[in-house]
């Protein structure tokens, strides 16, 4: 109580006053200014943090340029491709510009066939098996050649080519061509090599015989020389061939063969390249 | 000579002299003005750094949308690359050795016929007849030099005849002078 008495005493009002104010002033820095000061920090920090983020979004972002330019090339790619690589839905030209480029090199095409569209499900891509057999001069070969060029999605899987005589070949083709496949049909894309040239790799014919059944048709006594007849200075020679017999003179035809001289004791023949000689009796 | 009975707190100051109470006032309201004036200021920054912050959310925002348009840009590439790499395999080159077919005929050899050939996987089986074996001997030499590997795999005499009828493997055409391609 003393010491109550003793404070109340000293108190004055300026005193009280000024108490009020310090403490006025105490409330501020406490309750206003350290809590906004903690918050400046923070909103500091998220920002430093932001900033960082920013930074690295605009990294990825700047990319983007690069990677639509990089994106329009491999459109530009793949347009390209499409002109040269055919969809399932282009069959139908495949196979005519097949015929074309046949007509274009004088050949004829004896078989054309092909098996529906193979494709693993999902898969961008699928083959269509397809079989071709082609006839004609020793163009066959550039023909091949070309077909190759104008569809280089043709995987040429087999190649089969015998001589059928007179210059002509037979060409037996087992191919796939790869296509890709869509969802549906669009106005095609591909676009077959125009046909501006012939390619020069032939055949050599000389390099070629009859298949041997035919040579052997005219070898071991199945057709024989029974005579051979001096007149008015042409010689002509009796030739019995499968039963029937005929009288040739040099260049007369007997089948595939050609009378190429007849001397006094045989018949030389020419089997489309292929020389025989058939003695009298023998 | 003048005696100041009053006691001495209630006596007039000198004119130099300062009130000690002045002095604390003073003291009281300058750290009241400063405790004002630094909230007053901070909360000022707080609400700039609000500002700031919130443009730089907005900010994010719109380069995060930006970011998922690269994502899916990205993937769209990796799309056109897998197809085009589709495509890159649809034109693989794989024929090279039924392109070189013609190389080996290019040269004829006396009493030898070539009645067929078939190609297959890089490998040629030639079927013919000849009159003479010599000439199957020079015709497998130079299919050697054009080739890894050529081999005699048959030869018959055709009965009746002096024709002998072979069959030829050749494995590895290649183009003359140049590696296998096989």
């Amino acid at each position: 109580m003393v010491n109550l008495r003793s404070i109340r005493e000293k108190l004055s009002w300026q005193g009280v006053v000024f108490a009020a104010l310090f403490l006025t002033a105490a409330v501020i820095f406490a309750g206003f200014y350290l809590p906004a000061r903690k918050k400046a920090g923070e909103l500091e920090e998220q920002l430093s943090q932001l900033v960082q983020n920013e930074q690295l979004l605009l990294g990825i972002v700047e990319q983007i340029p690069q990677l639509e330019a990089g994106q329009r090339q491999i459109e530009d790619r793949l347009l390209t491709s499409a002109k040269y690589i055919p969809s399932q839905y282009d069959l139908p030209e495949v196979l005519e510009g097949l015929r074309t480029l046949s007509t274009y090199y004088g050949l004829d095409i004896a078989s054309l066939d092909h098996v529906p569209v193979k494709s693993e499900q999902g898969s961008e891509t699928g083959i269509i098996p397809l079989v071709m057999a082609v006839q004609g001069s020793e163009k066959v070969f550039a023909y091949l050649l070309h077909i190759q060029e104008v569809l280089p999605s043709l995987k040429v899987t087999q190649v089969g080519l015998g001589y059928i005589g007179r210059g002509l070949f037979h060409l037996e083709l087992t191919a796939d061509l790869q296509v890709f496949m869509l969802d549906h049909a669009p106005a095609t894309g591909l676009e077959l090599a125009k046909l501006t040239r012939e390619d020069l790799v032939d055949l050599p014919v000389q390099a070629f015989g009859l298949p041997f059944e035919i040579i052997s048709q005219y070898l071991g006594r199945q057709v024989q020389v029974l005579g051979i007849v001096d007149f008015q200075s042409q010689r002509s020679a009796l030739v019995s061939k499968e039963g029937k017999q005929y009288w040739l003179r040099a260049g007369d035809r007997l089948g595939e063969a050609v009378v190429r001289e007849i001397s006094s004791n045989g018949v030389y023949l020419d089997i489309d390249g292929v020389d025989l000689k058939l003695t009298i009796g023998g | 000579m003048k005696i100041n009975l009053l006691p001495k707190e209630e006596r007039p100051l000198k004119q130099s002299a300062v009130r000690p109470e002045f002095i604390v006032g003073l003291l009281v309201l300058l750290l009241l003005g400063a405790a004002g004036f630094v909230t007053l200021r901070e909360n000022a920054r707080v609400d700039h750094l609000t500002m700031v912050y919130e443009k730089a959310l907005s900010k994010e925002e719109a380069l995060q949308a930006q970011v998922q348009g690269v994502n899916r840009l990205r993937q769209e590439l990796a799309e056109l690359e897998a197809r085009e790499k589709a495509y890159q395999e649809l034109l693989a080159e794989e024929h090279e050795s039924a392109v070189l077919l013609p190389s080996l005929l290019e040269k004829s050899f006396p009493s030898l016929w070539i009645e067929a050939l078939v190609w297959e996987s890089s490998q040629v089986e030639i079927v013919g007849y000849t009159k003479d074996m010599t000439s199957v001997s020079r015709y497998l030499n130079f299919l050697n030099e054009r080739s890894e590997e050529s081999t005699l795999s048959f030869a018959h005499p055709a009965e009746q005849t002096d024709f002998i009828i072979f069959g030829i493997e050749v494995k590895g055409v290649r183009d003359y002078g140049q590696s296998p391609l096989d």
